[in-house]
């Protein structure tokens, strides 16, 4: 009885997860490439900064993922290095 | 015991791992703001320059070490 509300539990979770992740990125590439690419806002979206913008769009996902490896893989390594310094200690050397 | 139920072992495991790939992907973000004001100094060209790359490599690295020398210290406190 309960169990389709578990489900349903579990994919809300993942969505809002997922809408949060997206906002995130969405307000990084805003508030960086706005800076970079309209210093002076014009008034109409000239096409040299529409071409600024979507490169520097692409550029901070891509940035974005280099970040990501490079966290998640050192904290990788400082999990490993943890374990093994408690493993040592449990063995009291 | 019945494992759909909402308190359920699995069920607090999966929200532990969501709330863990929460704060992961949140600081990846932070990281990313922080190391990008730092690195791509330039108007962004439609490719990295090896120096851009590295550049954010360094930097992620070093919040990190940085963070453990935080750590550390506070753990020495206790």
């Amino acid at each position: 009885m309960s169990s389709p509300n578990v489900d349903q539990l579990k994919q809300t979770v993942q969505q809002e997860t997922a809408i949060a992740n997206a906002r995130a990125l969405i307000t990084g590439i805003n508030d960086h490439c706005y800076e970079k690419c309209i210093p002076k806002p014009g008034a109409t979206m000239s096409k040299g900064e529409e071409t600024c913008y979507t490169m520097c769009m692409e550029k901070f996902m891509q940035a974005w993922n280099t970040v990501g490896r490079t966290y998640v893989a050192r904290l990788q390594k400082e999990n490993q290095q943890q374990t093994a310094l408690s493993a040592t200690a449990g063995l009291g050397i | 015991m019945d494992s759909s139920s909402l308190d359920s072992a699995e069920l607090q495991r999966f929200l532990e791992q969501e709330k863990e790939r929460a704060m992961v992907t949140e600081m990846v973000g932070k990281l990313t703001n922080v190391c990008w004001d730092k690195c791509i100094t330039g108007t962004p060209g439609s490719k990295f320059s090896s120096g851009e790359s590295t550049c954010l490599t360094n930097c992620a690295q070093r919040y990190m070490d940085m963070s453990l020398i935080i750590m550390k210290r506070f753990q020495s406190m206790q």
